[in-house]
């Protein structure tokens, strides 16, 4: 699982933020918006990786327990998806 | 070679069809075949017939993807587009910012009657050009200032950039800086490139610190200029000449 390519995670004036270019601006104009967790896993994204691997990762960077970590990896996952972000999808 | 001056840019450029022939014209600087530019937007006959076919005929071509070169080459420059209708008044512009249809221009004519004594004009009604120059921000007119080609070849300070929303009560509130960029991209002219899109970030971060940014929420009567420029300068004396 990775995401499409032409995407760049920025962070302005403290927010996080994603926008298109190249071949990925022809399908996605507007801008994705990011907190902090799920700029981490956009970034580990950015590599091919599993959703056990995000969800370690997770437990590893923030302070919180399995069921919830495993919770937010799989909603963002879901809204990548909705939003047709994915590699090979 | 024909150059013209936009926004204190060397363009290369040579318009072929309406609207851009005319709209170019105030802009036009000099035959210069030594090819000294900062920014081409030179395009051939053949190359906006191979490309009319997807707009509505070979004037729109021309204007849109000369627009396109124009903003694109300038974000080289510390300079960027917002999608706006820009009013001069005592010398200083004032940006309102929207998606079409929602009253920029008629937001702006009502700043042309309200303070018609100061001797108000649009800078551009459409697509002005903003420029980071020494910790400051200017507004430049361009030839590509859209259906009404209202636009005037000066650059001036900037007083206050407004993300306009149509409301029934006039009222405007300061942004935040982390409330910017949003409205801001959603308004300007995305570049492919990444190395152009770092650009945009860099200028959009740039201007959030030396420019003042608002929302105004606004009907279409002419109190709302009123509104509009007491919020963005107080100490103007601000006063509608009827």
């Amino acid at each position: 699982m990775q995401l499409k390519n032409g995407f760049i995670l920025r962070e302005i004036a403290g927010k996080y933020v994603v926008v298109a270019t190249g071949e990925a601006a022809e399908s996605f104009r507007g801008l994705i918006k990011l907190n902090d967790t799920g700029a981490f896993l956009w970034r580990l994204l950015q590599k091919d990786t599993t959703e056990e691997e995000l969800t370690s990762s997770l437990l590893s960077e923030y302070d919180v327990d399995r069921p919830q970590a495993e919770r937010e990896v799989a909603s963002f996952i879901s809204r990548l998806k909705e939003e047709d972000l994915l590699a090979g999808d | 070679m024909s150059i013209y001056s936009i926004g204190g840019f060397r363009v290369r450029m040579s318009p072929l069809h309406e609207p851009l022939k005319s709209q170019a014209v105030p802009y036009f600087l000099e035959e210069d075949e030594s090819g000294g530019f900062d920014i081409s937007a030179l395009m051939s006959e053949e190359y906006l017939q191979a490309r009319k076919h997807r707009y509505s005929d070979v004037g729109a071509c021309e204007y849109m993807i000369a627009s396109y070169l124009f903003y694109r080459g300038a974000l080289e420059f510390d300079a960027i587009m917002l999608h706006a209708s820009a009013v001069a008044v005592g010398g200083t512009a004032y940006l309102f910012s929207a998606p079409c249809g929602t009253g920029k221009s008629t937001h702006t004519q009502n700043w042309l009657k309200v303070f018609a004594s100061e001797d108000p004009f649009l800078l551009n009604d459409d697509k002005p050009l903003l420029l980071i120059r020494g910790g400051k921000v200017f507004a430049a007119g361009t030839p590509f200032s859209g259906k009404t080609d209202q636009s005037r070849n000066v650059t001036l300070p900037v007083g206050g950039v407004c993300f306009l929303e149509r409301g029934e009560k006039n009222a405007i509130f300061p942004l935040d800086k982390s409330e910017i960029f949003e409205p801001f991209y959603l308004q300007t002219l995305k570049p492919k490139e990444p190395d152009r899109m770092e650009m945009l970030f860099s200028h959009v971060e740039k201007l959030t610190s030396i420019c003042r940014f608002y929302r105004l929420v606004c009907n279409m009567d002419p109190d709302s200029a009123v509104v509009a420029r007491r919020g963005m300068d107080p100490g103007s004396a601000a006063r509608p000449t009827f």
